[in-house]
């Protein structure tokens, strides 16, 4: 059997999804399972997802921002954010209280800008 | 809390504004030594990357640059690694600290010491060498032409070794493999005519036991003093046993660099080989041959090239490097053997027969050989050695017949005679290394029959007691002589000759 990157799997269910009516977009993606199922390649749906949303944003020319912080839902840091990085930005918001203080942000989940308290103590102690 | 306020402080002090964006990935999946991490989409090859696990950062190399992951061999505790921790490439290559502070210590493949004795290097001291570096080129290098003695009489006649070669040392397991290389260590100190090498001894996948036991042996010889000692011993994980060579050459590059001689000893890369393979196949690259991936010479060969002997304008240093390849039922056609035979400038065979008829070390001189030859002796040595080799193949082949004939002619018996006391002569205890003034005069007696008539069962002794008389009576004018000059002229020769006669008489 030839072997499928995650890559592969990932363009086709976004172009499948893409092409068919939202109403399709459930059966299409049990059968997008089975298939997975059928080739012993279950274990790698979560990459794959993450792959699907990574095209899905690039495709849309949006960039996805995480916030991290050991708060709840910072929503003036969202707009300083959106302010500086356009309106074409997908926000997500993660509560970490081991970051003490400060945020941490995840841009696309490659870049990350560490402006937290925990990594100047653990730079203080290193 | 002092110590804390004092941190707080210089932190308070250097304070800076500036906040750096980071390219990072994600650990997908970890597990014997290995992991593959999603990201780092810029990383190079064999980069160093950091992992931020729980128990504090733990190193890793990348290996595997794929489509989607990159695939690392970690350097540290793996088990404080879970998945989701955040890796950070580093920028640079893994390095080593190299000085001459490492003389007679042990430390592991990533420069940690292992003999309890303590931090090695003063902060700011010490050389950061990359464990990966570009062998030298042509135009750097010249040929070899300086001896490295080992002490061991059959491999300084028959098989020079040179300061610069690559000498391959194969046989099975417990023929005397390592004690030989031991025996070259300890009779690096006892040479006097040329400079003491910083001797380098790797132990690759070794019992502990066993290194404990080679670190004393050379303590006791005095080898210590320059003897650095790098293990990455049976427990370790298959990233160290990989690392291991690679970390020795480093250092061995060190004091060539600094235009000194360096010898490097592996023992033994038919280990490092599987643990390469076992990284490789963790890291699902393809497997070829008995399972070895497809750059299993290429392992080798970059290693192994790496020594060389530098010409003057850089230097003049040089690194020796003693490979050592453990066969399987005296196999030196399998996969792994061939590949370091044809890379190296020569082999020593240890041959399992020879060894269990007591001739030890158990060289088998036909199957042995140095490419470099006679470049690497001394003229002494040369004058002496030159007819041995094949006085030594007609007697065996003499032997073989000698079997079956009732009645053999005087100059038969004669040649019999001389080759059974060669064989003597050639054998040698351990922890034994000889000088090689005392095996030139040795190999003089033998090579001019002098010692045809005693019987091979005294053979030993009496070599003993005609090197012990040489020394006692003509130290200054024969002895002292060939050490000084490395050369054995026709006048010296005659001395000698009316010496041992003079020997041979007192002895009867």
């Amino acid at each position: 059997m030839t072997t499928i990157s995650n890559r592969q799997y990932a363009e086709a269910l976004l172009k499948t999804l893409g092409e068919a009516p939202h109403k399709n977009h459930p059966v299409l993606f049990k059968r997008f399972l089975l298939l997975l199922r059928r080739r012993r390649d279950s274990h790698r749906l979560d990459r794959i997802l993450a792959l699907v949303e990574q095209l899905f944003l690039k495709e849309k020319k949006y960039r996805k921002v995480v916030i991290e912080s050991p708060y709840d839902d910072p929503q003036g840091i969202t707009r300083e954010i959106k302010k500086i990085m356009g309106e074409h930005i997908f926000v997500q918001h993660k509560k970490n209280p081991a970051l003490l203080a400060g945020v941490r942000l995840w841009i696309d989940s490659d870049i990350v800008i560490d402006a937290s308290a925990r990594r100047r103590v653990l730079n203080l102690f290193a | 809390m002092d110590f804390i306020a004092e941190q707080l402080k210089k932190e308070i002090e250097g304070f800076k504004r500036e906040i750096q964006a980071e390219k990072i990935g994600t650990v997908l999946e970890v597990g014997d030594g290995i992991m593959r991490i999603a990201g780092l989409g810029d990383v190079f090859s064999q980069e160093m990357l950091e992992v931020e696990a729980d128990g504090g950062n733990v190193s890793a190399i990348a290996f595997n640059l794929e489509e989607d992951t990159v695939g690392a061999i970690v350097l540290g505790n793996s088990q404080n690694v879970k998945e989701g921790d955040i890796v950070k490439h580093t920028g640079r290559v893994l390095s080593i600290q190299a000085g001459d502070e490492l003389l007679g210590r042990v430390i592991g493949p990533l420069g940690n010491p292992l003999d309890g004795r303590g931090p090695i290097f003063e902060k700011g001291k010490g050389i950061f060498m990359a464990v990966e570096r570009k062998a030298p080129s042509v135009i750097v290098r010249e040929p070899v032409n300086t001896p490295l003695h080992t002490g061991i009489i059959a491999i300084d006649s028959m098989i020079p070794i040179g300061r610069g070669q690559r000498e391959l040392l194969i046989g099975d397991r417990q023929i005397g493999k390592t004690s030989i290389a031991i025996d070259t260590i300890i009779n690096q100190g006892r040479d006097s005519r040329y400079p003491t090498p910083v001797c380098i001894y790797v132990a690759i996948g070794q019992k502990e036991s066993k290194v404990a036991k080679i670190v004393q042996t050379l303590k006791e010889a005095g080898a210590d003093a320059y003897t650095i000692v790098v293990s990455a011993s049976a427990s370790s994980s298959a990233s160290l046993l990989f690392l291991a060579p690679y970390a020795g050459a480093a250092i061995g590059e060190y004091f060539m660099e600094q235009g000194k001689d360096a010898l490097v000893i592996f023992d033994d890369l038919s280990k490092h080989a599987w643990a390469y393979r076992e990284l490789s196949l963790l890291l699902r690259r393809p497997p070829g041959r008995e399972a070895y991936p497809g750059d299993i010479f290429y392992l080798h060969s970059r290693l192994l090239e790496r020594a060389a002997k530098l010409n003057k304008e850089h230097g003049g240093g040089s690194l020796t490097a003693i490979p050592i390849i453990e066969t399987q039922l005296g196999d030196v056609s399998a996969y792994i053997p061939t590949n370091v035979i044809s890379i190296t400038d020569g082999q020593i065979y240890l041959e399992p027969e020879l060894f269990y008829q007591g001739v030890r070390p158990a060289v088998n001189v036909g199957l042995s050989v140095s490419r470099v030859g006679s470049s690497a002796q001394t003229k002494a040595m040369k004058k002496v050695a030159g007819k041995l080799r094949l006085e030594l193949a007609q007697f065996r082949e003499l032997a073989a017949f000698a079997q079956f004939a009732s009645d053999l002619d005087e100059s038969t018996q004669k040649r019999l005679r001389r080759g059974r006391a060669l064989v003597e002569l050639l054998k040698q205890k351990e922890r034994s290394p000889m000088p090689f003034e005392r095996q030139v005069l040795l190999l003089f007696a033998g090579t001019q029959g002098f010692f045809d008539d005693i019987s091979p069962e005294n053979l030993s002794h009496t070599g003993k007691k005609f090197l012990e008389y040489m020394e006692k009576l003509h130290e200054s004018d024969i002895v002292g002589t060939i050490r000084e000059t490395g050369e054995f002229p026709e006048d010296l020769q005659e001395k000698t000759k009316k010496a041992i006669e003079e020997f041979l008489k007192m002895s009867d």
